[in-house]
């Protein structure tokens, strides 16, 4: 046998349980979660985060995030939100985000997508902060968002604005399939799951299946993060669920659209609190149900 | 509600599909870019590929798709968007070219969004209708529109007409218009919002100082009257001289929309109101 495959009996799994993973999230901790609108938010760790009771998170929301942060913020998990957009796209607002914004429930960062992408992007290489192109002095978020500053461009003496470099201390991501080491096969869209495992001072993935590390060695171009980036790897089938997990199912929008319009505490009470785990949750879906959301591309 | 506005030929989601596509003719070999809740104008990039601009490369936002090929569906985030596309951006490959682009003097940028406020001058808000410290409305976020200063130019949509959308002046600027910040602050190649489409019309922007413009009527759809649009605009609209009728969806670009791209007919059921 090839000696790179003696060695691996020695390289150490990172695989962990949902309650392992959840139990990195300290209270007040900066939390940011991979995917985007009804697509690849890591659901199950998200409801095992509300389960074992977080508070005052500083959540990092996606840029464009729409259950996972509603979710976390009716839970009342969450004192800070940095926003780039919540809502639920064609669905409507993210009725718990709204109320607790308009209740002051909650400390906003109006970012934007530049705001939260380049700040990642500072994060992961260590910069201190971002620099603006001229134009954003015409729009509001600069002004009315205090996260922003200006300082002098050395270069040309003009004053410029910017915005702080993003470094959660930790990211979640589901992804259809990651092998016990950490490496990631996205089959669909990475959106910002590679920045946030580059920016993150720690990376949690879960995902819907375990390949072996053989299958990621088959055709290394098909990795979409790799491995040394992730912290923990927690298997957890349809653990994207009521949102899609590209590649593999759609997200259930009937579900989604009930969640909206549902009482928040009730809907906790049934789909979290009164679930003794993610596989107890599945089965009030039912398999006709969960297989029927299947769909490769 | 006149009988155009019922007219059993076409749906107002296809004829709204028909004018942006034909827009779009202006932008063979150009890039533009489509966000979120967008059947509107993911259907119109489509079309437009079809008919008028072969050479347009699209973003299907969030998602990332390239040129996608799929049939409409609801979200431009789902991964059946993928299909047929030719490249998956990220997240950092969108804000590379939305935010930089057109600056090096290649092809034109195009954003087609809309906004939960417009207003006269075509700034758009994202963000807080009302205060923003005590907004009546919490919106959901600036997200794309931080490219409005950075993008060549930008179309506006709406799947409504009505005076809570079309403002004097918006609360919150997410996306700058035609106004005194933009002559001071906006490098000149990225000249702002050139349209608007909208279920009862189609609009521009008309010079009305020396750093201002001010929405203008282009067109009208078939059955609107002038009186009804500046009866559901909370400003006054610039009238010019003469106001087209916007063509109705031609046969071709019915069967396209029908057979090709919205097999399942989404865009019958989209919730447009005016």
């Amino acid at each position: 046998m090839d000696p790179i495959f003696l060695n691996s009996e020695n390289r150490q799994s990172k695989l962990g349980t949902l309650e392992d993973a959840a139990a990195m999230i300290q209270n007040g901790s900066q939390l940011a979660f991979g995917g985007l609108h009804s697509h690849n938010g890591p659901m199950a760790l998200i409801r095992q985060i509300i389960r074992q009771g977080t508070k005052d998170l500083h959540m990092i929301a996606n840029v464009s995030a729409g259950m996972p942060a509603d979710i976390l913020i009716g839970a009342g998990c969450v004192d800070t939100v940095t926003v780039c957009y919540i809502g639920m796209e064609h669905l409507g607002f993210a009725p718990r985000f709204r109320k607790a914004a308009e209740e002051k429930r909650i400390n906003i960062i109006d970012g934007d997508e530049i705001y939260y992408v380049l700040g990642l992007k500072a994060g992961a290489v260590g910069m201190p902060f971002v620099p603006y192109p001229p134009g954003h002095e015409a729009r509001d978020n600069p002004i009315f968002e205090k996260t922003y500053k200006r300082t002098t461009d050395p270069y040309t003496g003009k004053e410029i604005i910017v915005s702080p470099a993003i470094q959660p201390d930790v990211a979640i991501i589901h992804v259809p399939r990651a092998d016990i080491y950490g490496n990631v096969v996205h089959l669909g869209s990475v959106v910002a799951d590679d920045l946030l495992a580059k920016a993150s001072t720690h990376t949690i993935v879960t995902c819907d299946e375990i390949v072996t590390n053989d299958s990621i060695r088959a055709d290394p171009r098909r990795t979409t993060i790799p491995g040394h980036y992730i912290d923990m790897v927690v298997q957890v089938p349809y653990g994207a669920h009521p949102l899609s997990c590209h590649g593999i199912y759609n997200h259930d929008e009937d579900h989604i659209k009930s969640y909206v319009k549902s009482d928040i505490g009730a809907y906790l009470d049934e789909y979290v609190f009164g679930v003794k785990d993610h596989f107890e949750y599945l089965e009030k879906f039912g398999i006709e149900h969960l297989m029927g959301l299947r769909e490769q591309i | 509600m006149t009988d155009a506005h019922n007219n059993p030929d076409y749906a107002i989601g296809e004829l709204m599909v028909s004018a942006i596509a034909r827009q779009m003719g202006n932008h063979d070999h150009d890039w533009a870019a489509v966000g979120a809740y967008s059947q509107l104008p993911m259907a119109s990039m489509k079309l437009a590929r079809m008919i008028y601009a072969p050479n347009m490369w699209w973003l299907a936002g969030g998602g990332g798709a390239i040129n996608s090929t799929s049939k409409l569906v609801q979200s431009t985030s789902d991964h059946r968007v993928m299909r047929g596309a030719e490249y998956m951006m990220n997240m950092e490959d969108i804000v590379d070219i939305e935010m930089w682009r057109y600056n090096r003097g290649r092809e034109q940028v195009v954003g087609v969004v809309g906004g939960i406020q417009i207003d006269k001058q075509g700034s758009c808000n994202m963000v807080a209708v009302g205060d923003y410290e005590n907004p009546t409305v919490r919106g959901v976020g600036t997200v794309g529109l931080a490219f409005g200063v950075s993008f060549t130019l930008v179309y506006f949509f709406t799947m409504h007409h009505n005076k809570q959308v079309f403002v004097d002046t918006v609360d919150f600027v997410s996306s700058v218009g035609h106004t005194g910040k933009r002559a001071e602050f906006v490098p000149p190649a990225c000249i702002g919002p050139q349209k608007v489409f909208t279920p009862l019309g189609v609009f521009d922007f008309c010079e009305d100082g020396p750093d201002t413009k001010t929405m203008r009527v282009v067109s009208l759809h078939p059955g609107v009257t002038l009186e009804e649009v500046q009866d559901k605009t909370g400003f006054d609209l610039i009238i010019p001289d003469t106001i087209a009728e916007t063509a109705a969806p031609s046969d071709l670009e019915l069967t396209l929309i029908r057979n090709e791209i919205d097999p399942d007919g989404i865009l019958k059921t989209l919730r447009i109101s005016r």
